[in-house]
């Protein structure tokens, strides 16, 4: 083996730490504090010399760390044996050479030429190419000469090529080289790169701005909730029903919305205005109280506001009204006839509210007159109404009042007679809603509002204590009275009183059909046209009639407890809500009066002409239940607003006792007192103790 | 349904009509969405000129009331002048403007 010098590491390792620290000294990191190099503790300190001595190495054939005697045990032998050593031979590096000596074998058929050629061809001349190649490649290597590169390259650029120019030309023979091969490169014509533009027509563009109030943020949230909303409804609903939003059903559907919220602008409008006329009527209505009243002790006025009409029921007469119980300046009057003997042809039902005093709110024109009109106090939407012709309707005034709810059969339900009153009662067990109606038949009908249509009971019949009459053909036929009003306990809704045309007031209950709770024979001397319970103690009651008297009855007693004979008809009769000793009527006279029994006891606080005695007289009066002021109808269709002056609705003023005391209480503390006075016992008792000296001996 | 529709349609024609009648009323005018007024009972000159006029005030009054709280909205307007009273119903598809002499 060659023997090589190497030179010492510690050498080269030196000079690298010199030139580091010529490095750093360039830099500026050299300050004197490092002279010198920087060097382990423990390294051999030698000089140049020493440094540059050349230390020679021998390569030996003794491998000097192969292991010399390796043992292993042997679980057969239960003892080490000795293994055999390891081969001395290592290999440190295997090259296969393709240079061939040249007194080989195979060098010599090489030179030679001839020969060779078959054995090796495949091997030196292509290892990829195809046999189409192969004649030509032999072909080459027989011509003579090395030819042109770019000749060949002409002829066939997949050839290989010989380029090492390795090859002795002039010679005969001609060696192939095993390297001999070539890499050819053909350039190919370049592909022009070519810019192509063209130029479009600019998208249109327009300026958009828009200013984003608060208000438009809330309503697009709102919008958006509202549409996710109906989102999950749909898909609740999906199932059932599909195709329901039409695009032009729904355009109609917001066309009719627009109309809506344009009929409610302009009916607010329309109030604006006649609020603007009536400015000063309407001022009063609330703000003015009569001063003079305080210099006028017991006496009090009434303040004429609004003449209320509507052009179609001038020639009627108002046969009834009826505030709402919701909207307190809303009220109901029925448009009718009086005049039996030639009556209008049709009737009406009007809502006419104080804040548009110039037309009605609502209007239902009906085939016959009007006599009578109810509202629904719970569901204040609904108003019942009884006719000339005997028949009742009910109506939903929030829609339009083409056709009535519900009305009564013509031919099976209907009253005999005019229907005098209609009245609303509790709802049945089931919820269904219930009235009564009076009509002059002599029959008290009790309706119930089913799904679909009126159910009819008849309660009572009224009929008379008399004798019954001999009927044609021999019959015997039992008399009737005519029912004219009803008025129902305010307390137990079973009990309701009847007043009829012959002046009886009969106490009746629902409960039974067949039988009077009571009779007040001979209350009146001609028809009874309207009893009313007192507000706060609904054992007082008090009845008007034809027979131009008043009268204050108290549940039980036969007697009338007041009696006021005014020497007109007198039309209607109420109590006030405010006060329970003021009650106001409508003579026919023209005169509205209104008693106060706390303060007179035979005459009235206030007795004020309020229509024209000669061309109309009032028909049907009623009280406001929140403001003071009252409404009256005459037989002219109009209805006259009134305002009751302080004087006419006093309060009581509590004593010190009483200040505790609610109003209601007061006022029926009041009553009471006032009661004691005119109460007759109805059998005279004699004192305890004067029963002594009675007693029979 | 359509009829009730109608039935709507001729009750608006009809108050309308009423509120002209009325003691005092100079004009009444409907403005459509686009502020253009479609319906007048008063001259040309005026009508544009308070069609204008009044949605301009009736947005910016609408703004107003929208930017002091977003959940409330502008019903009515209601303009007391010297000479008249002029009211307005604004509403996002339609104006409705009635001009009042108030003292009659």
């Amino acid at each position: 083996m060659p023997q090589s010098l190497v030179k010492k590491p510690t050498k080269s390792v030196i000079t690298l730490t010199r030139s580091a620290s010529r490095y750093g000294s360039e830099l500026g990191m050299d300050r004197g504090l490092v002279k010198g190099l920087l060097k382990p503790d423990d390294q051999l300190n030698l000089n140049e010399e020493e440094l540059d001595e050349d230390i020679a190495r021998a390569l030996t054939t003794k491998n000097h760390y192969e292991p010399s005697y390796i043992v292993q045990w042997s679980y057969a032998a239960r003892e080490f044996v000795k293994l055999p050593d390891p081969p001395d031979l290592v290999t440190t590096l295997d090259v296969q050479e393709l240079v061939l000596h040249k007194d080989s074998e195979e060098a010599k058929i090489q030179l030679s030429g001839g020969a060779y050629k078959i054995s090796d061809d495949d091997d030196i001349s292509g290892e990829g190419e195809g046999e189409e190649d192969e004649g030509e490649e032999d072909k080459e290597k027989f011509d003579e000469g090395f030819e042109d590169d770019r000749e060949e390259g002409e002829a066939g650029p997949d050839e290989p090529e010989e380029d090492e120019g390795e090859g002795t030309p002039g010679k005969p023979k001609k060696v192939p080289n095993q390297f001999n091969y070539c890499e050819r490169a053909a350039l190919t014509y370049d592909i022009p790169i070519r810019d192509m533009t063209t130029q479009t027509v600019p998208p249109p563009t327009a300026n958009c701005s828009g200013q984003v109030y608060q208000g438009l943020i809330y309503d697009d949230y709102t919008a958006d909730y509202n549409r996710q909303q109906q989102e999950k409804e749909k898909e609740k609903k999906s199932s059932q029903q599909r195709g329901r939003d039409d695009p032009k059903k729904k355009a109609q559907e917001e066309n009719a919305a627009m109309t809506q919220r344009m009929l409610q602008a302009v009916k607010t409008l329309e109030r604006m205005v006649n609020q603007n006329i009536f400015d000063d009527l309407t001022q009063d209505y609330r703000y003015w109280d009569d001063p003079s009243d305080e210099f006028k002790e017991g006496e009090g006025t009434l303040l004429p506001l609004w003449k209320l009409s509507y052009e179609k029921t001038k020639k009627h007469d108002v046969t009834d009204m009826c505030f709402n119980g919701r909207y307190y300046d809303l009220f109901a009057v029925a448009f009718g006839s009086m005049s039996f003997n030639n009556p209008m042809p049709y009737g009406a039902v009007c809502l006419f509210t104080l804040k548009n005093p110039s037309y009605p709110e609502w209007i239902c024109m009906t085939e016959s007159p009007v006599m009578c009109v109810d509202f629904n106090p719970q569901h204040p939407h609904l108003i019942v109404l009884g006719t000339l012709d005997g028949s009742v309707e009910v109506y939903n005034v929030q829609l339009a009042a083409s056709a009535p709810q519900y009305k009564s059969n013509d031919v099976t339900q209907k009253h005999a007679g005019i229907v005098w009153q209609v009245c609303w009662a509790p709802e049945t067990e089931e919820g269904n809603l219930t009235f009564f109606s009076v009509s002059t038949d002599g029959r008290v009908n009790h309706w119930v509002l089913n799904q679909n249509d009126l159910g009819c009971t008849t309660v009572m019949t009224l009929l008379l204590d008399r004798p019954p009459i001999p009927g044609p053909d021999g019959t015997q036929m039992l008399l009737k009275g005519c029912g004219t009003c009803i008025a129902f306990h305010p307390q137990d809704p079973s009990v309701y009183l009847v007043g009829t045309e012959e002046g009886t007031i009969y106490k009746c209950n629902t409960a039974y059909s067949s039988c009077y709770m009571s009779t007040y024979e001979d209350a009146h001397d001609m028809p009874i046209y309207r009893i009313a319970f007192n507000k706060f103690n609904s054992d007082i009651f008090a009845s008007c009639a034809a027979d131009w008297r008043i009268k204050i009855w108290e549940d039980g007693r036969p007697e009338p407890l007041f009696m006021f004979d005014l020497g007109v008809p007198i039309g209607d009769v109420q109590w006030a809500p405010y006060s329970s000793t003021v009650l106001a009527c409508v003579s026919n006279d023209g005169k509205v009066s209104v008693f106060d029994l706390n303060i007179h006891k035979y005459r009235p606080i206030c007795s004020q002409a309020v229509v024209d005695r000669k061309r109309r007289k009032p028909t049907r009066l009623a009280f406001n239940h929140t403001l003071p002021f009252i409404i009256v109808g005459d037989d002219k269709g109009t209805i006259n607003t009134m305002k009751l002056s302080p004087n006419l609705r006093q309060k009581v003023k509590p004593t010190k006792k009483q200040q505790n005391m609610s109003h209601d209480e007061l006022e029926l503390a009041k009553l009471e007192k006032l009661l004691s006075f005119v109460r007759e016992p109805a059998v005279l008792e004699p004192p305890t103790d004067m029963k002594e000296f009675l007693k029979p001996t | 349904m359509e009829s009730f529709d109608i039935k709507m349609a001729q009750e608006v024609e009809e108050t309308m009509k009423r509120i002209q009648s009325h003691r005092g009323v100079i004009g009444t005018i409907v403005v459509n969405s686009e502020g253009i007024p479609i319906k007048s009972t008063m001259d040309n000159a005026t009508t544009i000129q308070y069609a204008g006029l009044i949605s301009q005030l009736s947005d910016k009054a609408r703004s107003i009331i929208r930017d002091l709280d977003p959940t409330n909205d502008l019903t009515f307007l209601r303009l007391r002048s010297k000479k008249h009273e002029i009211m307005v119903a604004p509403d996002k598809e339609f104006i409705l403007i009635v001009v009042q002499n108030p003292i009659d």
